[in-house]
């Protein structure tokens, strides 16, 4: 199945499904320090790419972490928690810009990402010299404040290793802001579940892993009674999500709840899949631009529902209704 | 806000290292307030340096005395208290002691006390004499029981107490002048017990020449030491504590095992000790499986053990890695969950073994009486891996040490081996008859209904007894997976008809294993080993093992079917076929059954040929077991010609004549006389059987349209025929057989062969057939005609015969067709109908007459 952008117009691009990981898409192509926008399935994941002191033959992503909690409400927009809080670390604000702006980038909006943070180009080409041909910005933010016809963002910024905070003010017109679906929880909610998610991704307790680290074991830490209440807290943190985690074996569920769970998750990439492709649309009509982002023999939210009373009437097996959520 | 920082808190405490620490100590402390009651009750510690050794004497030598010591106290301190406390009744009594006549008060005390001390000394001179004899004969655990012995202890106690007692009594009146009527009466009350308990104790001590009578004592020990671990206990769930009581058992079985030792080695022990002992041992089953449904499958008291991995179970990642590397796949390490019954059944398997060894064939054969109560408990328990285990190892003891020659044995000796291998062959059929029953009482309703009023988030309610034994890993399987859903998502998630399908595939899985177990066994057991007793000429006991054979394979089929029929449940709820667990295989269980009866009917077939050369004459059950082997070959024979199987009926009739005419000559020579119309019967018996499965051999042929049935049959008559020894005796012996069916009188064998012709007429009725319009006729107006190719088929059952083919005796049929001719013998004066030869004839004519062309007429075949 393809899963392509169909753009009406002057947009005419075509993304073919990626089978291959981002790791080796990112060497054969000369993206080698930016953010690469991988089209998996249904899912949209987004990869930092930043060469480590070996380079891409190191076979490591690296990222470095990320602190400020404003912009997580996004985060969770483009990626998938586990990612985040495991295999790639987390963002950084200028990163997240980075995300959008190589989106739309993509998209042809003429926004290359060189290195400098979003917010730089952004301040740089409506803060310094005014709205230019681009006419449009992409506003990420996590907790935006529509004041009438303005948006207003607090923020914290971090350059060359200053912390530093200020406040965007920009008009609506100028500003395209993602937010979370309704369905998929509040920022409250998502607030919480990075929390838990930052909490429970911890394989042993420090303690523990410092005890290795001097070959000293702690005879008194249970492995699995620690490991079974993560996996009890992270099942609970993303019950809206039903994101089942990446280690989840049977030794804690039953068959039925790991497909069960898996169907919800990717009902809620669904959700999240139509949302950004609506915000998105809206950017495009927004830019003039005659084109709609429309996603072809993809599943939709009611019809993975369907897929779920199925499997609640045994209906249909398993590997069938995996097969058909993430065609 | 408030409750997610709670969560994070609670999250962030088990990143602390305190609190890890903090709940192991919790765990610790509770461990080693149950660890002290474990020493106190099991007795079982080990002190090695001086410092404790001393500690531990003064321990014990004052928690055995203080409580002598004590009471003393308090009754000397009783005198004291202002108010009275000293009976007038014990005044009265004790009225010519005077306490104030010290002399008179310590006097007395002192003797009784003499009188303890020299019972005391008295007993330990006995108890040496009898342990010193027997210590260097027993191992130490065995030497253990002696000296711990809880009744020999309790004795002790109770008179080194009495002792203390009296001493005490006696320092209060001599040091501090207080002397207590009550002590005296308690004092005189103590001495007179003594000499029982003196007795009891002395008598005791010679029960330790048989220490097999030690065996309740470890099996008390053994008992406690497994209700320890059921999970309403405190500190069930606890690794330690489990790892020590299942430690506690093993010691115990040591014990028993050490005593089995010893009674079977020595004969005067085997006859009597041996089996008292394995009876009081296999005793402990019943209640042990009854408490294994509480224990948790995970439990440290089933051992671990390791398990070769299968190598297409074995994941992706372990096969590579094994392949790279050039190693073995690594071991699963599993919980052993039946250590405890193999280590029973290792007792009988040991027993069993010494007394085949010393051929001692009395004692074996009771010991295989007795483990009948160790095999059904496992049938009941569905624990069959270890029954077939077993019946291996009891069957390898058997010909290492018990196949001689008969020669080598005395009569008496040779049936007593016979008995043996007769109660082995029993045994297996109690393990499938108490398998079976267990079944039968499981009502997989029922069941399903406990199942849902289960209370997943409680931890021992799956354990509370009432569920199947089998059911219980799958139980704990859901209970830990539910609680988690219940747990994440505040209720649960997976549907009914998923829980159902899970509940009830213990019991396919079961019913799979099993049934496979119980063939496994049959086969090894009744159609493989009769083989090598037959190699050892042991023909009797192949012959016997071979019809227990059938008659097991046969109540497995019809047990087996009944619970097919009571399982559909299991899979009316199979919903998603994909799910894993194997299916109810009904139909290949029966073929596999089938063919191995098939091969039983073969082997039996062979078997007979050894009675024609033995000297059975010798014999007097013989020619009764002859008597059973043939009818079963003949009842076999039959069904093969049911089911059209030439190549069995080929095999078979040969060696069923051969057989047959041995019973006929050993029932010819006994009943020679023939004084009673029941010896005309049972004389003609043989012969009217063969006569009657020739004749079905030619209806059968003729229906089947197989002339290869019939051919073999008349090859083997010509044959027997033609063999000097018979030339000349058949007419005399249809003769015999005309007389015999004017005698009407029922036999086994007379009721086979009605069953045998209801079969037959049960097939005939099947058959299609058409009505004739006979026109003009007198009587008939119409005449039914049976659609068979068969012209003989047509003639017996319809044309002008109203009563079908029932009239017709399958004898009669075949001396009609083919022996009257080969013996030329005259048929005026014969108890029969009509001519077959001309009934055919008859019904071709008639079918000429009326323009009757045999065609199949599809439909009246698809409405009969």
């Amino acid at each position: 199945m393809a899963l392509s952008l169909s753009l009406t117009r002057t947009l005419s691009m075509k993304i073919e499904r990626e089978t291959k990981s981002p790791f080796e898409m990112a060497k054969q192509s000369s993206v080698h320090n930016g953010i690469y926008v991988h089209l998996f399935m249904q899912d949209i994941r987004i990869y930092l790419i930043h060469p480590s002191p070996g380079g891409l033959e190191d076979n490591r992503l690296q990222v470095q972490p990320y602190t400020d909690r404003r912009v997580q409400q996004v985060l969770m927009l483009f990626s998938e928690p586990m990612r985040l809080s495991r295999n790639i670390g987390e963002l950084r604000p200028r990163d997240l810009s980075g995300v959008l702006a190589a989106f739309i980038g993509r998209v042809g909006c003429d926004l290359a990402l060189s290195g400098e943070s979003f917010w730089e180009i952004g301040k740089r080409r409506v803060g310094d010299s005014g709205p230019d041909s681009l006419s449009t910005l992409l506003w990420i933010t996590g907790e935006v404040t529509d004041k009438g016809n303005r948006i207003r963002q607090r923020y914290r910024r971090e350059i060359d290793g200053r912390r530093s905070s200020c406040e965007v003010n920009l008009p609506a017109s100028q500003a395209c802001v993602f937010r979370l679906p309704q369905k998929l929880g509040t920022a409250r909610d998502q607030r919480t579940r990075i929390s838990t998610l930052q909490e429970v991704s911890k394989i042993v307790p420090p303690f523990v892993e410092e005890g290795w680290s001097r070959l000293k074991h702690e005879p008194a830490f249970r492995q699995k009674d620690y490991s079974r209440t993560q996996f009890r807290e992270l099942g609970k943190a993303m019950k809206d999500w039903g994101w089942i985690g990446r280690s989840w074996t049977p030794e804690h569920v039953t068959e039925y709840y790991h497909f069960y769970r898996q169907a919800k998750f990717h009902k809620a990439l669904a959700v999240l899949r139509d949302s950004i492709i609506s915000d998105m649309n809206a950017v495009l009509k927004r830019l003039d631009v005659n084109c709609e982002i429309k996603l072809r023999d993809t599943f939709s939210v009611d019809q993975i529902d369907d897929v779920i009373s199925q499997l609640e009437d045994g209906s249909i097996s398993f590997g069938d209704a995996m097969d058909r959520v993430r065609s | 806000m408030f409750r997610n920082r709670l969560q994070i808190l609670r999250l962030r405490l088990l990143e602390t290292q305190w609190y890890w620490q903090l709940k192991r100590f919790w765990e610790n402390l509770r461990f080693g307030l149950e660890l002290r009651a474990v020493n106190f009750r099991a007795g079982i510690s080990a002190h090695t340096s001086t410092i404790a050794a001393v500690w531990r004497l003064i321990r014990t030598s004052s928690s055995s005395t203080v409580p002598g010591a004590i009471f003393a106290i308090i009754l000397a301190l009783a005198t004291k208290l202002p108010f009275g406390v000293e009976p007038e009744t014990f005044v009265n009594i004790l009225d010519e002691i005077k306490p104030e006549s010290a002399a008179a008060y310590d006097s007395l005390l002192a003797v009784v006390l003499t009188a303890a001390g020299l019972f005391l000394t008295l007993y330990f001179s006995n108890f040496n004499t009898v342990i010193g004899r027997l210590y260097s004969e027993y191992p130490e655990n065995v030497r253990r029981l002696l000296i711990d012995e809880p009744q020999n202890r309790a004795a002790l106690l109770a008179l080194t107490n009495f002792v203390v007692f009296t001493l005490v009594t006696l320092g209060c009146g001599a040091g501090l002048g207080i002397r207590a009527k009550s002590s005296l009466l308690a004092v005189v009350a103590g001495g007179t017990a003594i000499v029982p308990i003196f007795a009891f104790v002395a008598r005791r001590t010679l029960f330790f020449f048989d220490p097999t009578h030690l065996a309740h004592t470890a099996i008390d020990s053994l008992a406690a030491a497994s209700s320890e671990v059921t999970a309403d206990r405190p500190l069930a769930f606890d690794a330690r504590v489990q790892r020590h009581r299942a430690n506690v058992a093993a010691a115990e079985l040591d014990k028993l095992h050490a005593l089995t030792r010893i009674a079977a080695d020595k004969r005067n022990f085997r006859r009597d000790s041996l089996c008292a002992l394995l009876t009081v041992v296999f005793s402990f089953l019943p209640e042990y499986q009854r408490r294994k449904r509480s224990i948790p499958t995970s439990s440290n008291w089933y051992r671990e053990t390791v398990q070769h991995k299968d190598w297409y179970l074995a994941g992706i990642t372990d096969l590579q890695v094994a392949l790279n590397s050039a190693i073995g796949l690594m071991p699963d390490s599993v919980r052993d969950s039946d250590w405890l019954e193999k280590s029973l059944v290792g007792l009988l398997e040991q027993c069993f073994e010494r007394t085949v060894l010393e051929q001692d064939w009395p004692v074996a054969y009771r010991i295989l009486d007795i483990s009948r109560l160790l095999f059904e408990r496992l049938g009941a328990g569905c624990q069959l891996g270890i029954v077939t285990e077993s019946f291996r190892s009891l069957r390898t003891s058997m010909e290492q040490h018990g196949f001689r020659s008969d020669k080598e044995l005395s009569k008496e000796d040779q049936l007593d081996r016979l008995q043996a291998i007769a109660e082995l062959n029993m045994l297996a059929k109690h393990i499938l008859l108490s398998f079976f029953n267990e079944l039968r009482a499981l009502d997989p309703s029922s069941y399903m209904h406990r199942v849902r009023s289960l209370d997943w988030q409680t931890e021992d309610d799956v354990y509370s007894g009432d569920m199947p034994p089998f059911t219980l890993a799958q139980m704990e399987y859901l209970r830990d997976r539910l609680r988690f859903e219940i747990d994440v998502e505040g209720e649960i998630v997976s549907p009914e008809w998923y829980l159902s399908q899970l509940a009830l595939q213990p019991i396919a899985e079961m019913l799979d294993t099993q049934l496979k177990e119980l063939i496994g066994l049959g086969k090894s057991f009744y159609v493989d080993w009769p083989d090598k007793l037959t190699n050892a000429g042991l023909y009797r006991g192949a012959i016997m093992t071979t019809l227990d054979g059938l008659e097991y394979f046969h109540k497995l089929r019809f047990h087996a079917s009944a619970i097919y029929e009571r399982m559909e449940i299991v899979e009316q709820n199979r919903v998603m076929e994909a799910l894993a667990g194997p299916k109810i295989e009904q139909n290949a269980v029966n073929a596999e059954i089938h063919a191995l009866e098939r091969q039983l009917h073969l082997n039996l077939a062979k078997l007979v040929q050894y009675f024609a050369t033995d000297t059975y004459e010798e014999w007097d059950e013989v020619p009764d077991q002859l008597g059973h082997v043939v009818t079963a070959l003949a009842n076999a024979y039959f069904e093969g010609l049911m089911s059209n199987d030439v190549e069995l009926c080929g095999d078979l009739f040969g060696r069923y004549i051969v057989g047959n005419v041995c019973v006929r000559e050993s029932l010819g020579t006994k009943s020679s006389a023939l004084q009673y119309p029941g010896d005309l019967v049972s004389v003609a018996e043989p012969t009217l059987e063969l006569l009657a499965l020739s004749g079905f051999t030619y209806l059968l042929s003729e229906y089947h349209q197989e002339p290869a049935l019939w051919q073999s049959c008349v090859d083997f008559w010509r044959r027997l025929i033609g063999a000097p020894e018979f030339q000349g005796n058949f007419a005399a012996e249809i003769q015999l057989t005309d007389a015999a069916k004017r005698v009407h009188l029922l036999s086994g064998r007379s009721m086979l062969r009605n069953s045998w012709k209801q079969n037959f007429d049960t097939l005939i009725a099947d058959l299609p057939s058409k009505l004739l319009d006979r026109g003009a006729a007198p009587i008939w107006i119409e005449t039914e005609v049976t659609l068979h190719p068969s012209l003989c088929i047509r003639a017996l059952t319809g044309g002008d015969l109203p009563f079908g083919v029932a009239l017709f005796d399958p004898e009669d049929v075949f001396l009609d067709v083919f022996l009257a001719d080969e013996l030329e013998l005259d048929r005026s004066n014969a108890l029969r109908m009509s001519d077959v030869k001309e009934l055919v004839r008859h019904q071709a004519e008639f079918e000429a007459q009326h323009g009757f062309v045999f065609e199949l007429d599809e439909d009246i075949i698809d409405e009969n």
